[in-house]
C-alpha cells in the first residue's frame, strides 16, 4: 500500500500543487493575449530543450507530485534514481552560473523529451521563448534574452510556499530539482519524516560546501 | 579564513577548498600562455568535482570559451568552443603508454 503523508502535509502539498497550476494557466492565458497584441509567435515546439539546461531550484512541496506520477507510471527506476543521484552531486551548492555554462542537462530529460512533463515544477511550465530559440542556448544568453521573464509568478508561488511551509513549522528550502526528488522519494517512502527534512538538506549541503 | 574560488567566485573557507600549487613545469606552461602564474589556485569543493569529471570539467571550459569568445565578437565562437571541447574529452581519455 502506498504510505500517505501527514494529512497536514498532504494538504500543503495539495495547496502548492493547485497555486503551481493556477499560476501557470494565469501565466498561459496572459502570454496569448500579449503575443497576439504584438503580432510576436511563441517559438517553443517539442524536440527543442535549450532550456532544460537551466539552473532549477524547487522545494520538496513542489516535487513530491512530480515522484509520484514518475513512480505511478514506472518511470521511477534504478537507472532514474542513479541519474538523479548523480545530477544532485554535481548541482547541490554549485553556483547557477557555473552549471549554465556547463550544459549540465535536467535529469528527468530522454531524448528531448520531458519524462515527468504533465506534473512538471512551475518554473518549466512558465518558461517561453518568442524569438529564435537558439538565443535560448545557455552559452548564448547574453545576447538579446528570448524568454518571457516570469519573475511575479514565481514570486507568487514563494509567497504560497512560505506559507505552507510556516503553516507547518517549517521554512521553505529550494534545491535543484534532482535533489528535491530525492527528498520526496524519502518522505514519500517513509525514510525520511517531514520534521527532519531541514535538517536533513542543509547536512547535504554542508557536506558539499 | 574565507577565501575565494577561482572558477565560481564564491567566498569559502580555505579548509574546505581544493587548493592547487603549480610546480615549477605549470608555471612555465601558463607564462608561455602569456598569462601570470598565481602562487596557489583555489578551488571551492562545487567546482572542484565538476573539474574533476573530465566530461563536466570540459564541458564548463566549452562554455567559458564560448560566452567569452562571443562577447569578443567572434563569430565562430561555437566552433572553437566544441573543438577546444573534443580536444579536452580526447585527451582526458588517451590511454597512458
Amino acid at each position: 500500500m502506498k504510505r500517505k503523508l501527514p494529512a497536514k502535509v498532504e494538504h500543503a502539498v495539495a495547496d502548492v500543487h493547485a497555486r503551481s497550476l493556477g499560476l501557470a494557466d494565469e501565466f498561459e492565458r496572459d502570454l496569448r493575449g500579449a503575443v497576439s497584441e504584438v503580432k510576436t509567435a511563441i517559438m517553443c515546439k517539442a524536440g527543442c530543450a535549450h532550456c532544460c539546461s537551466y539552473p532549477l531550484y524547487v522545494s520538496v512541496l513542489e516535487a513530491i507530485p512530480t515522484y509520484r506520477q514518475l513512480r505511478d507510471c514506472g518511470r521511477w527506476t534504478p537507472a532514474r534514481r542513479k541519474k538523479l543521484q548523480a545530477h544532485a552531486d554535481t548541482t547541490v551548492a554549485l553556483a547557477p552560473e557555473i552549471w549554465l555554462l556547463s550544459l549540465i542537462a535536467c535529469p528527468l530529460l530522454d531524448n528531448g523529451s520531458c519524462v515527468a512533463y504533465s506534473t512538471r515544477p512551475l518554473t518549466c511550465r512558465a518558461t517561453y521563448s518568442t524569438g529564435d530559440p537558439l538565443r535560448c542556448h545557455p552559452h548564448r544568453m547574453d545576447a538579446t534574452p528570448s524568454i518571457i521573464p516570469k519573475t511575479s509568478i514565481l514570486e507568487a508561488l514563494s509567497k504560497e510556499e512560505i506559507r505552507v511551509f510556516k503553516s507547518l513549522d517549517a521554512s521553505l528550502v529550494s534545491m535543484p530539482l534532482s535533489k528535491a526528488l530525492l527528498a520526496a522519494e524519502a518522505l514519500c517512502e517513509g525514510d525520511l519524516e517531514f520534521d527532519a527534512l531541514n535538517a536533513w538538506v542543509y547536512k547535504e549541503y554542508e557536506a558539499r560546501r | 579564513m574565507k577565501v575565494k574560488c577561482c572558477v565560481c567566485g564564491a567566498a569559502r573557507e580555505r579548509e574546505q577548498c581544493d587548493i592547487i600549487q603549480p610546480s615549477p613545469a605549470q608555471k612555465a606552461a601558463i607564462v608561455e600562455m602569456g598569462q601570470v602564474p598565481a602562487a596557489e589556485y583555489i578551488y571551492c569543493k562545487p567546482c572542484s568535482n565538476l573539474l574533476k569529471n573530465k566530461e563536466q570539467g570540459a564541458a564548463l571550459i566549452r562554455g567559458i570559451t564560448a560566452t567569452r569568445l562571443r562577447m569578443a565578437g567572434n563569430p565562430r565562437a561555437e566552433y572553437i568552443a566544441q573543438k577546444t571541447y573534443e580536444y579536452l574529452i580526447a585527451k582526458a581519455t588517451k590511454p597512458v603508454s
